[in-house]
């Protein structure tokens, strides 16, 4: 299963271009939660359409503070609504000091945090009754870090006892950022607790850094990374994550089938008789 | 909680710097890639902001929106883990804090309450209505109104007029604000008073117009009743011509 990213600027394109059919779309539930009219409208369309899933942006899991409890009995309904099956979150914190920074920073590779996040990562299973899965966000600073990332995110994972999104462009993003070999980091990771994989484009800002955009086109390195990621995983759905740059759609739709095309490769073969 | 102070702090100072834009430097960072949490955590308020806000970022001055931005977001602590309701929290903040004033923008806060409930209007969550029919007699049947509505009062005219050219027509301004059922859009109504005591009495409950002449008659001072019928029937026709009267009860 391949699916798109379900965004307002290409709503149309997945309510009405027939040459464009992703298995599944996914959003980010705090851009549609507690909306009527003419989005409620195009969102129902689209779920009667295609199976959902959800990817948080403001679960901030790794923050200081206490969970956001009303916005988790906010969630758990949309979910039910909407018959949302896959929630993910993000493995970073968005809030700090009650105030919200609507973007994903990130958190201390420390054991103390490792304790911390379980701990919440338990409490939200336990409040939303489902399994999660987080993914290992890109990052451009390792502040306070006392290890390394991947002892970090699979410690979480194994003790938590999620599940992982397993972001392939973020992989590679970190691995050029931080000098270290993607594949490796991909061999480290408990690849039994992927569930998921997200797949994007990035812009490489200066000749040591790359920013994690999702608004350019998948590059080879990135594909090969997928294939090797897929070669290793049982079948898993599949995101293509495009935030915004939409004019060129059908470079979009051509990204979706050679994603099609790589999982058809490597897991048919395999997982199909 | 097991997170222990050193790595709160950490966390705090990193948010901290991302919020104001004031680096100090914190443990395991290079300063010239944080700035990029800097350039990413404003630059998503500043375009939602300017996406909410279009006619007040065109009236202002680049500086005196950049103020605006980048105060809000620095002094004040956003709520909502919903970005598309940040600009609701950041038209609350320019009043509270009398921008208005500081700049001498006199319709600043009307400019910026009007652009915040064209979204409200347009997102907020869908109403039912009781069982209608699109015909009927106006004045005799129970009216059904758009049920996604907000009544205003405003200063300045800057539902009309350019906000430097509002502040000279300062006074009253009566807004119906309604999203029109069939086409999901939202429309401005300039109404006077007596218009919004109507609308008030029939979105209390379906009621006619018949059943509330007696109170307006007598709130307003309005003796001449025949006068009044005539005049409401001629407003709740352009209701229903702009798609605000849904129809009459059944």
């Amino acid at each position: 299963m391949v699916g798109v990213g379900f965004r307002r600027d290409i709503a149309d394109e997945f309510l009405s271009n027939k040459s464009f059919n992703p298995d599944f779309i996914e959003f980010a539930p705090e851009n549609w939660m507690g909306m009527g009219g003419y989005w409620k409208k195009k969102l129902d369309k689209a779920a009667e359409k295609y199976p959902i899933t959800c990817h948080g942006l403001s679960l901030s899991i790794g923050s200081p503070e206490a969970l956001d409890y009303d916005f988790l009995k906010q969630l758990k309904q949309f979910f039910k609504d909407y018959n949302v099956d896959v929630y993910s979150e993000h493995l970073s914190y968005t809030k700090s000091k009650n105030a919200h920074l609507y973007d994903l920073l990130p958190i201390p590779f420390r054991e103390d945090a490792i304790k911390h996040i379980v701990q919440r990562i338990n409490e939200v299973q336990d409040i939303l009754e489902r399994k999660i899965a987080i993914e290992n966000v890109s990052y451009y600073v390792a502040p306070g870090a006392q290890m390394d990332e991947a002892t970090f995110v699979r410690s979480i994972v194994e003790e938590a006892d999620c599940d992982l999104l397993l972001d392939v462009n973020n992989v590679y993003v970190n691995g050029f950022n931080h000098n270290y070999d993607a594949k490796s980091y991909i061999d480290q990771m408990p690849l039994d607790k992927v569930s998921y994989i997200h797949m994007a484009g990035h812009e490489k800002v200066s000749d040591d850094l790359i920013i994690d955009t999702h608004g350019q086109p998948i590059i080879d390195s990135v594909y090969d990374l997928f294939e090797y990621t897929v070669n290793k995983i049982k079948p898993v759905p599949v995101l293509l994550e495009r935030d915004f740059n939409f004019d060129d759609f059908d470079s979009i739709v051509g990204e979706f089938n050679q994603l099609k095309s790589i999982t058809r490769k490597s897991w048919e073969a395999k997982y199909v008789s | 909680m097991y997170l222990n102070k050193e790595t709160v702090d950490i966390q705090t100072e990193l948010a901290s710097y991302c919020k104001t834009g004031i680096y100090k430097p914190i443990e395991g960072i290079q300063e010239s890639r944080v700035n990029h949490y800097r350039r990413l955590v404003i630059g998503n308020v500043k375009s939602t902001l300017e996406r909410a806000y279009p006619i007040t970022l065109e009236w202002l001055l680049d500086e005196e929106w950049l103020l605006l931005v980048n105060d809000f977001f620095e002094y004040h602590d956003a709520q909502s883990p919903k970005i598309w309701e940040l600009p609701k929290e950041f038209m609350e903040f320019v009043k509270e804090n009398d921008y208005a004033t500081k700049l001498k923008k006199n319709a600043l806060d009307d400019l910026l309450l009007i652009e915040w409930v064209e979204i409200e209007v347009h997102t907020m969550t869908d109403e039912s209505v009781g069982k209608y029919v699109k015909e009927g007699n106006l004045i005799e049947d129970k009216l059904v109104l758009a049920p996604e509505y907000r009544l205003l009062r405003l200063d300045y005219p800057v539902h009309a007029l350019n906000g430097d050219e509002a502040v000279e027509k300062k006074g009253d301004w009566f807004i119906y604000v309604f999203r029109n059922r069939e086409t999901d859009g939202v429309q401005f109504l300039n109404i006077s008073s007596l218009h919004v005591f109507v609308l008030e009495k029939l979105y209390e409950k379906a009621q006619s117009i018949t059943s509330i002449l007696p109170v307006i008659s007598s709130i307003f001072g309005l003796n001449d009743v025949q006068q009044l019928k005539t005049h409401l029937q001629s407003f709740v026709s352009d209701l229903k011509k702009q798609g605000a009267l849904l129809g009459v009860s059944v």
